[in-house]
Order: structure tokens, then C-alpha cells, then sequence
């Protein structure tokens, strides 16, 4: 009984806990000790986090909660730029060979870990060795799936060996997911040292995280602010309302949310073209999505201005399988057939396909989020105008992952980061062995394009390998891509010089200043 | 029975909350009559609108009907609740005829089975039954049913308790009645009274732990309208458009609150101690 007892106390406990999460942050900055400094004449940027950091670990943690803290905490060989060029960053510059298959990097002399340590080329090395071994489970495994052997051959040089050229490559060596890490330290979510901007300071789960600046931080001038605190408040209307109070000083908001503030007189609405779009996958292997006219009747369907307009209100752009952010590569929308919206078109292929009649399916999605609540809403309606009866279903978060993972949906509403890189957006989530094809979507031309255009050193030839994998992609339509979204930040006017992009929050972030 | 009637027909709350659940149920059974629109058609260019003679309530996100979704949305609350409530008064009537009249172990196993349930918080259990079952109307309705079984084994127990040692029963056994008669046909009429009431109360908690589940993303399944899932929608929209919060709340309140005070009032009525109050 008393065992019981204890139990269900624990468990109620549990989810009172649960239920008072939503409300006010019980983390008061103006209460809270830490962030007694901006009294002492030190400057603090105080920012709204939706989510808790589950792990601090850059090569094993993928979670976009970590990734922004651990961003900031260490560096990459290199990174990219507002215009998702590749810049300098541990490393000052690189050269390649004529074959495309040697890599030699030039670090910078004199960085520092935040231990004192200086940083050199064994660093290096072991950070990409730690990254392909295959017990580590790295997140950006797969991405250096070319390296062949890595050289130190001194203190500041470290050399790649590629087993074929590999036109990703630098561009992923500028990921988080490649942050360069001590070798002297084991346990990385339990210690974050790394030579970044910041330094960790202290982690309280589910009230804030708090970092400092890095004093000896190698790039001058940076950062300019004394320390970030990242209050976790997982709600919206909480983060909205911190944001008209002044309780936080950045934050991200929706597009709803973005309209309400565009009238506050202290927050200024800063947008950027994200990387993200919302897709339909749709199981290639199950009937009858194995006909691949009925997966086009579907995208003919589909009316994805209503989307645009509905879900992100205005906020988001057509898409391909690469984000329109991805200027150079992504190709014009008005180049895929399939894009417009026909419901005469979209019967007649059902009709052709043996299905005059529809058929009755299910979209999956996830709970958590309301903008892929609402995606599978409108296409539901749209999908009735053809006569596919589809049935929602909302998972839990947990198991919507499960799901996507099984290889075994039927429809599914979700959304992607279609990477910095065309290779990640293509090969990564539609190649047969690629590690996201949970499609069971396999086509042997798409996979020996895409092949190619890895390996080939040439940009024009590598451009025109892309469109065709795009063409391809999008007429075989194992994914619908939908819409891209605009992102939006809500900054208070005490902060200055933050200008977000989809090079990402780090990259704003070290430039961004609070007035005094 | 004829002043049971009369009683009822003096008692205002009973006959107001009577009212008003009469009419809710009418807006539920001929939903498709009265609900001036589909409740899942868009009307594109009328997102997020206020009170206007084409939707009289306004509209949603989509450009739904919000009156429309409130309507349908009463049939979903009182199907989960009155079915529900069936199935917990089904097994709990069974369960707590047992247990009370045969006592011993028979009731130990079953009174402790029952406080095994009763240890979890209710929208604990709904929602862990829900999740390995998985999101639905039906699943609900189960979930839900099962979560309360016990307070409705532990109310037919106590009435079996105080009547099974009474003269009617003694001489139904003495003439040698059969177990089943005697459980049915002379324990079970002395039962129905605190049935009768603990059901109507009961009706309420599902109808909330339904909107609750729903708010989740695990009850009702979307574009199906359920109040608790138009609210949850609603959260996002609670300053362009204060409506579609507003009207599923109030809908949801004047329900539960019906249901309530009708349950008490026919408690008052139907026991004796209450009715000096």
C-alpha cells in the first residue's frame, strides 16, 4: 500500500509539474543572481529557448534545442556566411589538390580551448576520427562517408585523403555536427569545452542555460556581448508575452505571433528565408502509392498557394526539394510540371492508374507541431476534390519518430532542412542507401546523378547534374515538397547589430550587442 | 415514481439543466439539419473572421464555421461521454454486485484491482491508454470507460452492502431464489438510485477528460471538430481571432455545468437526507 502510495504521489507530482510548465517561468531574470551582471556594467542577452538542450555533445546531439548552445561553444574547421559561401574559421585557409582527393587545411595559430589548452592539428584529427568512428554514432557520419585517412603532419596543418573527390566536403566541414573537440575530455555532454565564443557557464534543466563570454576568443572583437542566458520557455504565448515585457531580449516567433508584434513599439520583427520546407512523403512501396501515377495525381491535388496562404499565411515560399535559400542550386518551381494545381489532371491519372473511384488512406503527423497539424488539414480537403478519403492521425512526438523511422507509413506530413549543401538535400533524403530515404522511393538514375555530381570537381557540370536530379525527384514524387517558411525572430530595440539568416543563429548571434 | 416527478418538476435547477441538456442533444442528433455549413469545408477567403450573417460565430484558420464545428462538436462530446459513461457503469455495475454480495475474496481481488486504478490520476491513465492504443474516437471512448470503473464498482458495492443483509433479500433467499435472481431482480432496483446520479456526474469528467485528450492532438482526430481540439487550435489564434476560443469554451462550460447540476439536483431529490437542503 504504502509503495502505492509513493507511486501515485510521484506520479501525480509528475504531472502537476507537467501542467505548470506552461505557465510563467518561475526563472525571473530580474530575480535571478546571474543575471545581476548587467548591474556590475557587463552587458547580458537574454533569449527565449522552446526547448530544453538534451545533451551538449556536438557530434552525437542533433536536436536543434542542443545545436544552438553547442554552436556556440565550439568551432568548426570552417563556416558559412550570409550568402552560404565557406569562410574561414579554426582553419585559416585550404587548398586541394588537382584530383580533387587531398585536402590540406592551414589552422590558425594561438586558439585556445576554454581549459588553456592550445588547440592543434592532433585536435583535428581526433575530432574527425571520433566523427567516423562508427561507435561513436555521429550525427555527421555519413557526411565525410569520402575521407580516406586523416595527417598531422605538424602542429597547425592537418591533411585529408579522400577516397573520391568530394564537392560537399568543405561545405561540410563547417557544420556544428564537425565542431572541433579536446581529445583530453571523455564525456562531452557532461563537459562542453571548446574553443568557441562562449564558454558554459551553468545549465539549470528546464530553467535556463547560461553562457559567458570566452575572453580569449581568437577572432577580435567577438564576441560582443558579456553572456547569453537562454531561458527555456516552451510555450509561445509565454515567449510572446516575455518579449512585450522586456523580460527576454530575442526570441523566435511564428508568423501569427509576428503580426501581433509588428505593432509593439520596443521589438523589431527581423525574417530570413529559412532552409526548411514542409513535405508529403508518401511510402513508395505501398499500394497503390507504388504506382507512380497515382503519387503524381496527388501532386496535381495539391493547391500549394492554398498552403502557403492557410498554414503560413503569405509567410513562406514555393519549394523544390532544395530550399529556395539555396540560391545557386534550388531550381525554379515553375520548372516542375506537377507543381500546378489540376484536379481534372489528378482524376484522369487516378483514373489511368486502375482508381477512377480514389481510394481511402491515412496522413500521419505529429501533435507537437500546429503548422504540420494544419498542412495535413488543408491537404485532407484536397485531397477529397480527387476522391482520396485520407484519415488523420496525430502522434506523439516519440512515436511519430518511430513511425517515420519504420519505413512502413502510408502518407506523412513533416518537415525538413534541406542542408547548406545540394548533396545533403538530394543523395542524404533520396538516394537508395541514403540514411533519410525512409521512402523506400529507389531510382537508379536518381542515385548514379547524384553520385556524380558528388564527385565532380566542376560547378557547371555539377549545377546541371542537380537540376536533373530535382526533375527527377519531383516527377517520381516520393516527397511532395510544399512550402518553405519564412522564420521569424522578435528582437527588443535594446539589441543591436543581430541580422538572422539562414547561415544560421551562431552567425548573428557574436555580432549582435545590448545597449547599456 | 409519480413523486419522484413532482419533486423533479418543483426542483428549477432540475428542470433548467434538463432544459438545456435537451436542447444540446436535440443540436447533436440533427446536427446535419441545423449547422448552417459542412464543419469541414474551407472557405479560403474567409480565414479568421468575426460574427457575420454568413457565419454567425465567425470562422476558423481554414475558414470553417465555427457554429457549424460547435454543433458537430456536441455530438462528439455527448457520444464519448454517454457512451463512455456506459461502458464504466456496465462493468461497474457487474463488478460491484459481486464484489458487495459475495464478499470475501471475490471482493478483496476485485476492491483491490479496483484501487490498483484508482492509485493513477485519472487523465494519467486515459492518456497512457490512449498512447499505447493510439489517438481516435473510439480509443477514447475506451480509455476513458475504463478509467472509470472503479468509482462506479465502488458506488454499486456500498448500495449492495447496505440493503443485502435486508428481510426482502433474507426471504428471496429463503424461498430459493437463484443467485442470479436474487442479484438482479432484488439488490439490483435499490442500486439504480446512486447508478442514476453517480452517471450524470460522471457524463461531465469523461466530456472534460475527452477535451483534454483532444487538446493533446490524442482524442478526436482533426478535421473531426471536438471542443477540446477547436480550443487547443484556437490558442494560436487567441488574439486575431478571440471567437474561436471564446464559443467552444462557453459551449463546453454550459454543458459540464448542466450536467453537474443536474446530477446534484437529482441526487436531492432522490435521497431523502438531501431534501431538507
Amino acid at each position: 500500500m504504502k509503495k502505492r502510495f509513493i507511486a501515485s504521489l510521484f506520479l501525480s507530482a509528475s504531472l502537476l509539474l507537467t501542467a505548470c510548465s506552461g505557465g510563467g517561468s518561475s526563472a525571473d531574470p530580474a530575480k535571478n543572481p546571474d543575471s545581476q551582471a548587467g548591474a556590475t556594467g557587463s552587458t547580458q542577452l537574454v533569449i527565449a529557448a522552446d526547448q530544453d538542450p538534451v545533451g551538449l555533445d556536438p557530434h552525437k546531439v542533433p536536436a536543434v534545442s542542443s545545436n544552438r548552445i553547442y554552436s556556440l561553444v565550439y568551432d568548426s574547421l570552417t563556416k558559412l556566411d550570409d550568402n552560404m559561401s565557406v569562410v574561414p574559421a579554426l582553419a585559416d585557409s585550404w587548398k586541394l589538390s588537382d584530383d580533387g582527393k587531398t585536402v590540406t587545411f592551414k589552422l590558425h595559430e594561438g586558439v585556445k580551448f576554454h581549459n588553456g589548452r592550445e588547440m592543434t592539428s592532433d585536435d583535428v584529427k581526433y575530432s574527425f576520427e571520433r566523427i567516423l568512428n562508427p561507435d561513436t554514432g555521429a550525427v555527421a557520419k555519413s557526411y565525410f562517408s569520402s575521407v580516406d585517412a586523416i595527417e598531422a603532419p605538424d602542429k597547425y596543418t592537418v591533411v585529408f585523403k579522400l577516397k573520391t573527390p568530394d564537392a560537399a566536403f568543405l561545405a561540410n566541414t563547417a557544420s556544428a555536427y564537425a565542431s572541433i573537440v579536446p581529445k583530453e575530455v571523455t564525456d562531452l555532454n557532461k563537459e562542453a569545452v571548446g574553443t568557441g565564443p562562449f564558454e558554459l557557464e551553468k545549465m539549470e534543466s528546464g530553467q535556463y542555460v547560461l553562457l559567458k563570454k570566452n575572453p580569449n576568443y581568437f577572432v577580435e572583437g567577438m564576441p560582443k556581448v558579456d553572456s547569453i542566458k537562454f531561458q527555456i520557455m516552451k510555450d509561445e504565448a509565454e515567449r510572446l508575452a516575455a518579449i512585450r515585457t522586456g523580460k527576454v531580449d530575442l526570441t523566435t516567433v511564428s508568423a501569427d505571433s509576428a503580426k501581433l508584434l509588428e505593432s509593439s513599439k520596443n521589438v523589431t520583427i527581423k525574417n530570413y528565408q529559412s532552409m526548411e520546407y514542409s513535405y508529403l512523403g508518401i511510402n513508395v512501396a505501398k499500394k497503390p502509392f507504388d504506382d507512380p501515377r497515382v503519387r503524381q495525381a496527388i501532386s496535381y491535388a495539391v493547391d500549394r498557394n492554398q498552403l502557403v496562404q492557410t498554414v503560413w499565411k503569405g509567410q513562406a515560399a514555393l519549394t523544390g526539394p532544395l530550399s529556395p535559400a539555396q540560391t545557386i542550386w534550388a531550381l525554379d518551381t515553375t520548372e516542375y510540371p506537377s507543381y500546378e494545381h489540376n484536379v481534372e489532371k489528378a482524376k484522369q491519372l487516378l483514373a489511368e492508374a486502375g482508381l477512377p473511384n480514389g481510394f481511402n488512406t491515412v496522413i500521419e503527423t505529429a501533435s507537437t507541431y500546429p503548422d504540420m497539424i494544419e498542412t495535413a488539414q488543408v491537404l485532407q480537403q484536397q485531397l477529397k476534390a480527387v476522391g482520396i478519403n485520407a484519415e488523420i492521425k496525430q502522434l506523439e512526438w516519440g512515436n511519430y519518430i518511430e513511425t517515420w523511422k519504420s519505413k512502413d507509413m502510408d502518407l506523412l506530413v513533416g518537415r525538413n532542412t534541406s542542408g547548406v549543401d545540394p548533396d545533403r538535400s538530394l543523395r542524404f533524403f533520396f538516394s537508395s542507401e541514403g540514411s533519410a530515404n525512409v521512402w523506400n522511393y529507389s531510382n537508379a538514375k536518381f542515385d548514379e546523378l547524384v553520385q556524380k555530381a558528388l564527385e565532380a570537381t566542376d560547378q557547371t557540370e555539377r549545377k546541371k547534374l542537380y537540376d536533373e536530379a530535382q526533375k527527377l525527384v519531383v516527377e517520381d514524387a516520393p516527397n511532395l515538397f510544399l512550402a518553405s517558411p519564412q522564420n521569424f525572430y522578435a528582437v527588443s530595440d535594446k539589441v543591436e547589430g543581430f541580422t538572422p539568416s539562414a547561415a544560421g543563429e551562431v552567425y548573428a548571434l557574436v555580432k549582435a550587442s545590448v545597449k547599456k | 415514481m409519480n413523486t419522484f416527478i413532482q419533486r423533479f418538476a418543483q426542483n428549477k435547477t432540475a428542470v433548467a439543466c434538463l432544459f438545456i441538456l435537451v436542447l444540446i442533444t436535440l443540436a447533436a442528433v440533427f446536427a446535419p439539419f441545423i449547422a448552417p455549413h459542412d464543419p469541414t469545408q474551407m472557405f479560403q477567403e474567409s480565414r479568421l473572421q468575426g460574427s457575420s450573417s454568413d457565419y454567425l460565430l465567425g470562422t476558423d484558420q481554414f475558414g470553417r464555421d465555427l457554429l457549424s464545428r460547435i454543433i458537430y462538436g456536441a455530438r462528439v462530446s455527448l457520444w464519448v461521454g454517454l457512451s463512455s459513461v456506459f461502458i464504466s457503469a456496465a462493468f461497474g455495475t457487474v463488478f460491484g454486485l459481486l464484489a458487495g454480495y459475495f464478499g470475501k475474496w471475490i471482493d478483496s481481488l476485485l476492491m483491490r484491482l479496483m484501487d490498483v486504478l484508482f492509485a493513477f490520476p485519472e487523465i494519467l491513465l486515459a492518456l497512457a491508454i490512449v498512447a499505447a492504443l493510439g489517438p481516435g474516437t473510439s480509443n477514447t471512448i475506451l480509455a476513458i470507460g475504463i478509467v472509470n470503473i472503479p468509482i462506479f464498482t465502488r458506488t454499486v458495492r456500498g448500495a449492495v452492502l447496505s440493503v443485502k443483509n435486508l428481510e426482502f433479500v433474507e426471504s428471496a433467499k429463503a424461498i430459493g431464489a437463484k443467485t442470479g435472481r436474487i442479484l438482479f431482480r432484488e439488490i439490483f432496483p435499490n442500486v439504480t438510485a446512486p447508478l442514476l446520479v453517480q452517471a450524470s456526474l460522471a457524463i461531465s469528467g469523461a466530456i472534460l477528460t475527452e477535451s483534454a485528450l483532444s487538446f493533446l492532438g490524442l482524442g478526436v482526430q482533426p478535421p473531426d471538430p471536438s471542443w477540446g481540439g477547436m480550443i487547443s487550435e484556437a490558442r494560436r489564434y487567441m488574439e486575431l481571432a478571440p471567437g474561436m476560443i471564446v464559443w467552444p469554451s462557453v459551449a463546453m462550460t454550459v454543458t459540464i455545468l448542466a450536467f453537474n447540476l443536474f446530477g446534484d439536483a437529482v441526487r436531492d431529490i432522490l435521497d431523502p437526507r438531501h431534501r431538507s437542503k
